[in-house]
C-alpha cells in the first residue's frame, strides 16, 4: 500500500516537474506558432548548468536563475537565427539543438553525477527547516509543486499584461502587429527567450531530482512537451475559462501517468519512446476529430453572416 | 501631406521575368483628402500602397510624410503614422483574442508594450463608444472572442481599430471586396463617415468603380505604374460613372484584358 502511495507520490512529482517543460512549449506552439525544437538542447543545458554549479559547490538555490538564464540564451540564440537570418523555424531550433548538444557537454565536461552528500533544493537547509520530518519524496512533491504554481502564476499575469497581450497577437496574426507599428520578430524572439528559460529550469529541477545530468536527456523532450500540451488542449477544448498553462499542466501529470502505468504493467523500457509516438498521434488524431466537430457547429452558427 | 517622388519599382530585377512597373512615379496626396484609386489588376495599385507602407523595397525614389523621407524605414515602423484596412477582414483582427483585447492593443498603438495591465478597465467606456459609431451591436459584445465575428463585423471592427489613434495616413487595401453586397455597401458608408468625423487623409483603393466616384473628394485611375486620370475638388463631384466606365473600358480593350 505504502509502495503504491509512494509511486502515486513520485509520478505526481514527475508530472510536475516537467509541465515547467510544457509551459515553455505551450508558449512557443500554442500562443507563438513556432515548433521550435531547441527544446531538447535546452532542457540538457539547463541540468548540465545544474550539475557543474552543484559538484562545484553552488548553493542549491542559485542553479534556478543560472539555468533560466542559460535557457533564455539558447531561445534568444533560435530567435536571432530565425527572426534576423531569416531562418525557417524548425532549421532555426534544429541548429541550436545541435549546438547545444556540444556545448552541454563542454558546459559538463562529461556526464555529471552529483554526490550523494551534496545538497539538492529538495535537500536544502531550508527545506529542511521547514517540512524536517517529511520524507524525501513528500518534500520533492511539495517544492515541485510550490516552484510549478509559482512559475504558473507569474505566466498568467504576464499575459494579461502589455507585452504578454502583444505576444498573444504575434500568433494569432502578426500582420496586425506590424499594423500596431510593432516589430513582429522582436516579439517573437521575447516568446522564445522565456520558454527556453522555462524548458531549462525543468531540466535544472530534473537535475537536482536525478543528480544526474546525461547529454542525452534532451531526447524526445520536444515530442513530450508537444504531446502534453495537446493533451490539455485536447481534454479542456470546449472550457474556455481554462487557462493554457492549468491544460499544460494537466496534460504533463496525465502523460506521465500514463507512461507509469504501461512500465508498471510490465512494458519493456525500450519500447517507451514507441509507446510515446503512439500515444501523441492517437491524441493528434482525437484533437482533429473533436475540431471537425466543433467546426461544423460554428459553421451552423455563424451560416446567417 | 504625403508625397512619392521619382518612384522606380522594378518587379524581379535582374532576371528573365523583370518587370518594370513604375518609372519616375509622382504623386501627392495633401491633407485632409480622400483619395481613391481605380484601375484594372496589374496596374499598380496595391503596389503604390505597399510602396507606401514599406511592405515591398523600391529601386529609387522618395516617400515623404510631412516633409520626412520614410523610404528606408523599416514597415513597422512607419505604421505610427499609417492605419491600414486590408481585403481579408481576417487581417486587421486576432480572432482569438476578445474584442476588448482588440480594442486595447489598438489603443496602445504607438507606446509601450510594458509589463503594465493590458487591458485598462476605465477605457471601456471609450472602447463601447467607439464601436457604437459602428451600428452594430458590437459595444455590448466586449468579452466575445473576434473569431465568432462575421466577416463585416470583423471588417467593421478592424476600421475602427486601425482609425483608433490619432494617425496622418488612412490606407484602405480593396477594404470591401471581400464583402457581400450589403455588407460592402456598410462598410463603405462607415467608412466615410470615419474619415469624416476623426478628419483623417485617406488612400483607398477599390474595383468598385461606383464607390470610387460617390465617395471621396480625389480620385485617379492607373494603367501600368501611370496615373491617367485625375479629378479633384468639383472635377470629382461631376465625374459620373459612365465616363469612368467608358474610359476603364478602354483601357483595358487597349491592354488586351
Amino acid at each position: 500500500m505504502n509502495n503504491l502511495l509512494d509511486l502515486l507520490i513520485s509520478t505526481l512529482t514527475q508530472g510536475l516537474v516537467y509541465a515547467l517543460l510544457s509551459y515553455g512549449v505551450y508558449i512557443t506552439y500554442k500562443i507563438l506558432d513556432f515548433p521550435d525544437l531547441t527544446v531538447d538542447g535546452s532542457f540538457p543545458l539547463g541540468a548540465a548548468v545544474t550539475a557543474v554549479m552543484m559538484t562545484s559547490g553552488f548553493n542549491a538555490w542559485l542553479t534556478l536563475p543560472a539555468s533560466l538564464l542559460a535557457g533564455a540564451l539558447a531561445g534568444l540564440i533560435t530567435g536571432i537565427i530565425h527572426v534576423r537570418f531569416k531562418v525557417r523555424d524548425l532549421l532555426a531550433g534544429i541548429i541550436t539543438m545541435t549546438a547545444l548538444f556540444s556545448i552541454n557537454l563542454q558546459i559538463a565536461g562529461s556526464n555529471l553525477i552529483v554526490d550523494r552528500n551534496t545538497a539538492t533544493i529538495f535537500t536544502s537547509p531550508v527545506v529542511e527547516k521547514i517540512l524536517g520530518s517529511t520524507s524525501l519524496i513528500t518534500r520533492k512533491l511539495v517544492v515541485s509543486l510550490i516552484i510549478v504554481l509559482l512559475a504558473k502564476v507569474v505566466l498568467d499575469l504576464y499575459f494579461k499584461t502589455k507585452s504578454g497581450l502583444l505576444l498573444r497577437a504575434v500568433g494569432d496574426n502578426s500582420v496586425l502587429v506590424t499594423s500596431l507599428a510593432k516589430d513582429k520578430g522582436t516579439v517573437k524572439i521575447i516568446g522564445l527567450v522565456i520558454s527556453n528559460a522555462l524548458v531549462a529550469l525543468s531540466g535544472s529541477i530534473v537535475c537536482h531530482e536525478q543528480r544526474a545530468f546525461s547529454s542525452t536527456m534532451g531526447t524526445g523532450q520536444v515530442v513530450f512537451g508537444l504531446a502534453t500540451v495537446i493533451i490539455g488542449a485536447t481534454l479542456f477544448q470546449k472550457f474556455d475559462i481554462i487557462k493554457g498553462t492549468t491544460a499544460a499542466l494537466i496534460g504533463s501529470i496525465a502523460y506521465k501517468a500514463v507512461m507509469q502505468l504501461a512500465i508498471s504493467l510490465g512494458l519493456p523500457a525500450n519500447l517507451l519512446k514507441l509507446i510515446t509516438a503512439v500515444l501523441f498521434l492517437a491524441i493528434l488524431i482525437f484533437g482533429n476529430y473533436q475540431k471537425k466537430n466543433a467546426g461544423r457547429i460554428i459553421q451552423k452558427g455563424s451560416s446567417h453572416a | 501631406m504625403l508625397e512619392l517622388r521619382n518612384i522606380t519599382k522594378i518587379y524581379n530585377p535582374g532576371t528573365i521575368t523583370e518587370m518594370c512597373l513604375f518609372d519616375s512615379f509622382d504623386l501627392v496626396v495633401g491633407d485632409g483628402e480622400f483619395l481613391s484609386i481605380v484601375g484594372s489588376n496589374g496596374s499598380g495599385k496595391t503596389s503604390l500602397l505597399n510602396i507606401i507602407c514599406g511592405s515591398i523595397p523600391i529601386e529609387q525614389g522618395e516617400v515623404l510624410i510631412g516633409g520626412d523621407n520614410i523610404a528606408k524605414m523599416q514597415d513597422y515602423k512607419r505604421y505610427n503614422k499609417i492605419g491600414r484596412v486590408y481585403q481579408n477582414p481576417a487581417m486587421g483582427t486576432c480572432p482569438h483574442l476578445t474584442i476588448l483585447e482588440n480594442m486595447s492593443l489598438a489603443d496602445n498603438k504607438g507606446k509601450t508594450f510594458g509589463l503594465t495591465s493590458g487591458i485598462n478597465k476605465s477605457r471601456r467606456k471609450f472602447y463601447q463608444e467607439q464601436l457604437a459609431i459602428l451600428g452594430l451591436g458590437l459595444e455590448n459584445k466586449l468579452d466575445i472572442k473576434v473569431g465568432l465575428l462575421s466577416g463585416g463585423q470583423r471588417q467593421a471592427l478592424a476600421l475602427i481599430m486601425s482609425t483608433l489613434t490619432p494617425i496622418e495616413f488612412l490606407i484602405l487595401d480593396e477594404h470591401t471586396a471581400a464583402l457581400d453586397p450589403n455588407t460592402a455597401e456598410i462598410i463603405m458608408q462607415l467608412t466615410d463617415k470615419v474619415v469624416k468625423e476623426k478628419k483623417l487623409t485617406a488612400m483607398m483603393v477599390t474595383h468598385n468603380l461606383r464607390y470610387a466616384a460617390e465617395y471621396g473628394n480625389r480620385l485617379i485611375m492607373m494603367n501600368s505604374g501611370e496615373i491617367v486620370l485625375d479629378r479633384a475638388g468639383q472635377d470629382k463631384l461631376e465625374t459620373s460613372i459612365d465616363e469612368l466606365l467608358q474610359l476603364f473600358n478602354k483601357i483595358s480593350i487597349e491592354c488586351g484584358n
